[in-house]
This record gives structure tokens, sequence and C-alpha cells, in this order.
């Protein structure tokens, strides 16, 4: 098992009579940049505190246009963060591939983060949010190709000897000759989030990729996407490493159940009623048919619905309570999902400073010690470039 | 005498496509292509009342563009260029040349694929007639959003009358989701074609949205009689779209029909199959005289 930190980085001051998405057209006057300053650094300081308390990773990850995350770029975040912490992994979950032209500037800047870090970078790529197609005019109905030959694209901008030329659909680069080069070798350990599409899947299957569930969904909606990603692993020829697979939750810990609630509860609602309208439009062609069908299933739980606490504690979308009933109920689901990395969002939606830090700080000294006991072993065995078809597949 | 339509499995270089055809009985009328808007409208549903009017003297064709209908083949269909090529094949494969070269007419993203063919091969259509059209981009007077709409405020934006059958079922369809909150509800096989033509319409008019900068500059090759239609309380494509296809394309005719909106085929059969007939004959007149 290992344990991440995952920030997204919210924007905690839409006003109490804006009821329109936190997306797209959100409007941008409703951004204070003196609230910014304070809360960038915040977030930071939250996310070097998690690399001090012994997390093993930490994640930022990649949204535009939105109060929801506000990271259009997590390399600015994680190059600060290679630099600023010393110990933990980096993860940017990730980088959405389509809205780079060329890609090649992926490979750079992972690449650069890597070196700084000393070989500590996750590199997560990512097809994009539907909003975001949006946000960029990038035409949906070509996401899943674009992602596919960017992604061939890095990597080979990684394993293969430069300068070379790449002439693919999409993009053609006459001469591709990557500096800097990753630490990591063959290149950085790849995870890919996704929210259930079967073609992802099928992807990060083939190519012996990380899995992370998105979250914000009942409980056995990310069950039966992780019996999915185990499926389509079988399907490849082997079995899924739980460290394979990786469960993002919010998470928030107090003495008590009956404090924790008294404390998170607000903060919660405003992450789902205010962050997440707009997050789910899924613009056309941006998902398969048959995805489609699939993720409708499961649609009607996605969080924004949920009206009352009890639906939040029985489907599992946050876990809160006393240092007991948190690893309980973390170790259930782990257990459960079968997931061999946690991703916890320790700060969420208006969550202020001192709850984040007192929350990171009890997880780490009651929580952790003991999902570490009973879930031993941080090491992959199935790795991706080092054998198997992952090498063969940037032909 | 209603015209009797059929409706076939058509084979083209990409695969194959739903085509509904009908009339043609006495040879003496050259053949009608009819391009569907982004809604899908088909011969065996709601464009048949249409279609059965003009087939009662013209041989009629109603190809379904790849992505919609089961029509198959738009992996390999990226933007308008490929669409165009895509209708010459079909013509082609139907017999539509020389003698046979057919009127077009086309509602919506159908009207600017017929006005996107006319420029380029000024030969292969006889005739044009541009429904609802966009296609050009007239400053201030943009085009409103298609794309992650509630059902709903389509209906609005494209229908005359809330009470036709296709706008009440959006309307239905869309009280049943609570504007997508829970698309769970509706069975799949109801929103199955509504997604697969949504990303068939995507792959042309995402970016730029539904028009083609370079369009302007072309129109003046477009040699076919043309005319153009676009209704009043269209909330989708302004008609100013229209009048400006009207202006770039010498001598075309415009009409703007007060009481239409933007699904004028649907919803006005009976008078725009008249107005298409009209223009076809005196299309016809004027080009052999």
């Amino acid at each position: 098992m290992r344990l991440f930190s995952f920030h997204l980085m919210p924007y905690p001051g839409l006003p109490p009579d804006y009821d329109g998405p936190a997306w797209i057209t959100c409007p941008n006057e409703l951004f204070d940049p003196g609230l910014g300053t304070q809360i960038y650094n915040r977030y930071l300081d939250e996310l070097i505190l998690a690399d001090e308390l012994g997390f093993d990773g930490i994640c930022v990850n990649e949204h535009h246009q939105n109060a929801y995350g506000l990271m259009p770029s997590p390399n600015l975040m994680a190059s600060i963060l290679a630099r600023a912490t010393k110990r933990c992994r980096i993860a940017v979950v990730g980088n959405a591939l389509p809205l780079y032209d060329p890609p090649t500037r992926v490979a750079e800047e992972f690449a650069m983060i890597d070196c700084i870090s000393g070989g500590r970078l996750i590199a997560g790529m990512v097809v994009g949010g539907g909003p975001e197609y949006y946000s960029f005019s990038i035409n949906p109905a070509q996401a899943r190709e674009r992602f596919a030959e960017a992604h061939d694209l890095i990597i080979k901008a990684w394993t293969e000897p430069g300068p070379f030329e790449f002439i693919g659909k999409h993009y053609k680069i006459r001469y591709v000759n990557s500096w800097p080069k990753p630490v990591q070798q063959p290149h950085p350990e790849v995870w890919i989030p996704g929210a259930g599409s079967l073609e992802t899947l099928e992807f990060v299957a083939k190519h012996r990729y990380a899995y992370m569930g998105i979250p914000y969904f009942h409980i056995s909606v990310f069950e039966s996407m992780f019996g999915l990603m185990r499926q389509a692993c079988e399907n490849e020829g082997y079995e899924a490493d739980p460290l394979q697979l990786g469960w993002l939750v919010p998470i928030f810990v107090a003495e008590t159940d009956a404090e924790a609630r008294r404390r998170y509860e607000e903060h919660f609602w405003y992450f789902v009623k205010r962050l997440l309208p707009g997050i789910s439009i899924s613009p056309p062609g941006y998902t398969s048919v048959r995805s489609l069908e699939n993720i409708i299933k499961g649609g009607h739980t996605f969080a924004e619905f949920l009206e009352t606490w009890e639906q939040v504690v029985e489907g599992e979308y946050a876990i809160v309570g006393s240092p007991d009933t948190v690893a309980e109920k973390l170790s259930a689901n782990i257990e459960r999902l079968g997931v061999g990395n946690l991703l916890g969002l320790f700060q969420l939606g208006t969550l202020p400073a001192d709850d984040t830090r007192r929350n990171l700080e009890l997880f780490a000294a009651e929580v952790m010690p003991k999902l570490r006991q009973r879930f031993p072993g941080t090491e992959r065995n199935v790795i991706a470039g080092a054998a198997g078809p992952a090498a063969g597949a940037v032909a | 005498m209603t015209a009797q339509l059929e409706t076939l499995p058509f084979s083209t270089t990409v695969g194959h496509v739903t085509l509904t055809r009908g009339g043609g009985g006495d040879g003496g009328h050259a053949p009608i292509v009819y391009l569907h808007s982004s809604g899908g409208e088909t011969g065996a549903d709601s464009l048949a009342p249409f279609l059965e009017l003009l087939a009662e003297q013209h041989e009629v064709f109603a190809p379904m563009f790849p992505g919609f209908a089961g029509s198959e083949g738009l992996d390999q269909i990226d933007d308008m260029e490929d669409a165009v090529y895509h209708c010459l094949d079909v013509f082609d494969r139907l017999g539509l040349t020389s003698e046979r070269v057919p009127h077009v007419v086309g509602l919506s993203i159908g009207g600017w694929m017929g006005a996107e063919i006319a420029w380029r091969y000024p030969d292969a259509i006889r005739s044009l007639t541009l429904v609802s059209a966009p296609g050009i981009y007239v400053v201030g007077h943009p085009m409103s959003e298609l794309f992650g709409r509630r059902f709903d405020e389509l209906a609005e934006e494209t229908f005359a009358d809330q009470s036709h059958p296709v706008a009440a079922m959006m309307h239905q369809m869309a009280a049943v989701a609570g504007g997508g909150a829970s698309m769970a509800t509706i069975p799949f096989d109801l929103l199955r074609p509504f997604f697969e033509s949504m990303a068939a319409a995507a792959k042309i008019a995402w970016n730029p949205y539904f028009h083609n900068p370079k369009l302007p500059k072309r129109l003046h090759r477009v040699s076919a009689p043309t005319l153009v239609i676009a209704g009043r309380l269209d909330g989708l494509v302004p008609c100013a779209t229209s009048e400006e296809y009207a202006r770039l394309i010498d001598g075309a005719k415009l009409e703007i029909w007060d009481d239409a909106s933007h699904m004028i085929p649907l919803e006005q059969p009976a008078r725009l199959a008249a107005r298409v007939s009209d223009h076809i004959t005196t299309a016809t007149v004027s080009v052999a005289g």
C-alpha cells in the first residue's frame, strides 16, 4: 500500500449568491487574486507537510477555467514541490495530453521535474476533462486518438535516442530530441486517471500502467470499475498488481466521529454543491457510445446529486471520523476494492488551513501506522516499460 | 397519391450508409438529394412527409451521413473536406452525374455541406436549396450553442411549435432526465442516436464552430441556382447567416419565414416542398434557356 496526499487546490471564495456552474462559464470576475496568493502558498505548504509527515507521495492535477481546481499548470506546482520536498513521490495526475501541442512539451517538462526531484516524478497522463474541450475548443471527437498519439510520442521521446522524426495523424515533428531526459529509466511510472471509460481501462492494462479511479461516485461504482480494470489486465494475459489501482477519496480525521462531522460537513457540501456543478459535461464524441452506456448506469450516483449526510456515509463518498473509524473504513474499502494506492483528499472545498493541518497530522500519527501494518509492500510487481507490451507499443 | 419511400443499406468508400429512396416514376425530372441536419432526421421517421411530397415528382435520395442512423465510416471523416468527398462518392455511386446531376436540398449542417460541395464542384449540383444553414461566421450574430445543451432548450430554439412530436419528445426526455441529472432513467436505445449524431456533428463543426472561415471568399464560385430559406424564430442559427449566403452567392433568392424556426422540413413540409418544387422548376428552365 502506498499513501498519497492529493490536493485539488480549490477556490474557496465563490460568493453565496452565485449558483451557476464552477466550470467553463463561471465568471472569472469572481476570482480574487489576493486570495489566490494566499491559497496557492497555503496549499503548497499542505503538500509539503505531507512529505514531512511520511506520506509516500503527493498529487497535483490539471484543470482549466474553473473554480474547482486552480491548477491550469500542475507542472508549475510540481516543480516547486520537487525543490521543496525531500523524500516523497510527486505525482502529476496528470497532464491533459491533447491540450499540449506539440505534446513533446510534456516530455520536456516531466523530464525537468524528474531531474529536479532526483527521480521522484510519477507521470500522469490524462485525456482531459469534458469541460476542457469547451475551454480549449479542441475537438472532443478526436480526444482519444489525440491522447493515444501524444502518449506514444512522449514515451518515444523518453526511450528512443534522438533526434528522430515523428509523423502521426495529429502531430508531425521533424526533429524530436528531448533535452532533458528523465532520471528514472526507461521512464517514470505512468498513471492514468479515468472515470470508467472502457477504452481508457484497456489502454492502461495494455501498457501495464496504473489506473486512478476518479472519485465522487458511490463505492459500488468504484468496485465495478476496478473489476473491469482487473478483467482488462487478464485479457492482456497478466494479473493486475494492486499497485496498478488507485482510489481517490476525501478523508477527514478528528478526535471523535461527532467532532469530525461537525468540523467537516459544511466544507464537503461546498465542494459537491458549488464546485462539482458543470464538471460532468460530456462533449460529443469524447466518450465512445459503448463506454457511455456503462458510465451513465453509475451516473445517478454522482456526488453532486447527494442530499443527505447519511447518503455520503452509506456510499463512502468521504471517509470521516475518529482515527479508529477512519482506519477501519479505509481498510475495509481498500480490501473491498483491492487497491494498492490510496489517494486521500485531506483538504476539500472550503476546509480551512488549521483543520487541514490537524487532519493530516492526525492521519499520519494514528491512521497511517495501522494501514502500513495491515497492507505492507510498496513495490510493484508489474512494471511498465521493463518488459511486456509497453515497450513495443510505442513503435 | 403518396409516393412510397424505402430505406436500404448502401455501400460507399467509407462503409455502409443508410439511404432513403423514393419516387422517380416518370423520369422527366432530375433527382433530388436531401442532406440532413445534426438532428439526424430520417426518411423512415420525422422527415417522411417532406420527402414523400418531393417524391411525387422526383426521385429522392436521403443518405444518412456516417455516424447517423447506423451509417458507418465516421472514423474516416475528420472535417468538412472529408464530408464533401463522401457526399460526392455517394452521388457517383447513385449515378447522380451528367444528365442525372441532382438538385440538392440541405437542412442546417446539411445545407452548409451542400454549399461546400457547390463551390468546389459547381457542376455537381443542378440547384441548391439551403434551409437554416450555418457555415458563415457573421460578426455580431454568432450561432447559439448546440453541444452539451438540455434537450428542452434545444427544442425551444429549433421548433416554432413545441407540441410538434419531435419537440414534445425532447421536452419529455429533459423532464425525465431532470436536465441531465439522471440520464440513467432514459432507455439507452433512445439516447444512443443522439450521442452518435452529436459526435458526428462535432467531427465537422466543433472548431471552427459551425463555419468555414474561407467560405465567404469561395461562394462566388457557386453556379447552381440557389434558394436560401431561414426561419425568423430560429434560435440556433441566426437569420443573418442566411442573409450572408444570399449576398455572397450570385443570383441567390432569400426567403425569411416569420412563423418558422430551424427545423422547417419537419414543421412545414408542404410549404417547403412547394417552394423547393418551384425553385427547381425555375432553375431547370433558366438553365435550359
